[in-house]
């Protein structure tokens, strides 16, 4: 009797579960391409520009190539400096450089800061570098500590500018 | 005169008793006759009837036979991956083996508690998905509890672990899905805690590093992606520390998924990306080099 109870099982195999690589790696995006573009829209807001700067677009340069100069693009797309829309303007060579509001000098160019600094001295222009050393040459200078993006701020070439700097720009800077 | 009357009602008693006894054994001779005619609702009306019964409840076959029609039960509908049949099935099953002796029945039970344990299985893994995915863990834990009680499964370290990877990806697509909303955080830990519970196992499981690595890393991209531009001075710099903490504890875990299998590219643009991150664009660079090279370029 109990024979007729035993065994109706089938032969019964696991599923297999396919495992699936996670493949979904952000596409390469530049973080610090996009933290450089943050703390420049925060310049433009943290420094002061003669009047004479305040009408107008607000005019970033950039000389040469660099991840950053999409960031900006996207920027200037969505913000305004205070009431002044912001134009991103790149040229290829620092004799191409005029007026601006900031000057933005990628790593790869830094050999021609005495050249751009020519083209600036007589205006009101932030310039921008992004390699150790050259802070000193520069109003701000882009610097790696403790692998995150800070940055150094030249006060005394700033002024020189006719730019004013605020204090809590200054609290957050590694003043040189 | 007494005795005579203690006598018919001795009589009396035996032939009440032995009509109920053998009413209850004819209950699980129908039982059966049911179930080889495949009328598996009226074999179950039966024995439901010799269970109620004190001489036939206390008999393990009762148990057994119950177990096995509930088992063909949910044979019918084995598509209903929350039978109760087979929930019941393997709750009687487990009742026969706690009171039974013999053998031979004690085998054919294993052998349907290793079924049952199977399609338990199989259901945690048709339902690993987004939808049904607390389903899926109920399930699983079923299964493993099974089998750790009765032996059932010689690989289960081996098969717990590829489920497990499996969740993990669940959770990160609900992470991906839920990443704005309150039940993120939860979805984001959950992969952690999953991964982290095979590499507490198995520490060389490269999908688990390689895709604990991935989670840290998007994560860390994703806190930069979608600052906005009018972020203030200091909140860039919480960000960038809170990005940082990511991709610093990405970087052991896709080093170890490279360690592992140095021929793989995944790895090796994963180290790419964490140290340009971290601002150390020499090792970045020399990871790219390493990609260029198993490309072929």
């Amino acid at each position: 009797m109990q024979r007729v109870f035993q065994h109706r099982v089938a032969r019964f195999f696991y599923i297999i579960i396919y495992l699936v690589l996670n493949t979904s790696v952000a596409p390469k995006y530049d973080v610090n391409a996009k933290i450089k573009a943050l703390y420049m829209y925060n310049f433009a807001k943290y420094i002061e520009w003669p009047s004479s700067y305040k009408t107008g677009d607000f005019v970033i340069g950039v000389v040469g190539e660099t991840p950053v100069y999409q960031n900006l693009q996207a920027m200037a797309k969505v913000k305004k400096v205070f009431n002044q829309s912001i134009k991103i303007v790149k040229y290829s060579s620092a004799s191409e450089v005029q007026k601006c509001h900031m000057l933005l000098l990628p790593t790869a160019m830094t050999s021609k800061v005495s050249e751009c600094s020519s083209k600036i001295k007589a205006s009101s222009t932030l310039l921008v570098t992004e390699k150790p050393g050259v802070g000193t040459r520069s109003g701000i200078n882009f610097v790696v500590v403790n692998q995150k993006q800070k940055f150094e701020l030249n006060k005394g070439n700033i002024s020189s500018h006719n730019l004013t700097v605020s204090g809590n720009l200054l609290k957050l800077a590694i003043v040189i | 005169m007494k005795a005579h009357i203690d006598h018919i009602v001795i009589c009396f008693l035996v032939v009440l008793l032995s009509n109920n006894f053998f009413a209850q054994n004819e209950n699980i001779r129908n039982a059966i006759n049911a179930y080889q005619q495949q009328d598996f609702e009226s074999a179950l009306k039966y024995i439901n009837l010799a269970e109620q019964h004190e001489q036939t409840v206390k008999n393990p076959s009762t148990l057994y036979y119950k177990g096995i029609i509930l088992k063909e039960l949910y044979n019918l509908n084995s598509s209903d991956v929350n039978s109760d049949y087979r929930t019941q099935s393997i709750d009687y099953y487990q009742r026969f083996l706690e009171k039974n002796e013999d053998e031979k029945l004690k085998a054919s039970v294993m052998k349907s508690l290793d079924y049952l344990s199977k399609t338990i299985y199989n259901d945690a893994a048709k339902t690993l998905n987004k939808e049904n995915y607390q389903t899926s863990r109920t399930l699983f834990n079923q299964y493993k509890t099974l089998c750790e009680k009765y032996e059932l499964s010689s690989q289960l370290n081996s098969i717990e672990l590829q489920y497990k990877l499996v969740l993990g990806q669940v959770y990160s697509e609900l992470y991906e899905q839920h990443r704005e909303n309150t039940k993120g955080n939860k979805f984001f830990e959950e992969v952690i805690e999953t991964y982290q519970s095979i590499l507490k196992v198995d520490s060389m499981n490269w999908s688990a590093n390689y895709n604990l690595g991935i989670h840290y890393y998007n994560e860390a991209v994703d806190k930069i992606k979608v600052a906005e531009y009018d972020l203030d001075i200091v909140a860039v710099g919480l960000i960038q520390d809170e990005s940082v903490a990511l991709f610093q504890k990405a970087l052991p875990y896709m080093q170890r998924a490279y360690e592992l299998k140095p021929n793989r590219k995944e790895p090796i643009i994963g180290l790419s990306g964490i140290y340009y991150s971290l601002n150390d664009i020499e090792k970045s660079e020399s990871f790219n080099e390493k990609v260029k090279q198993l490309e072929g370029k």
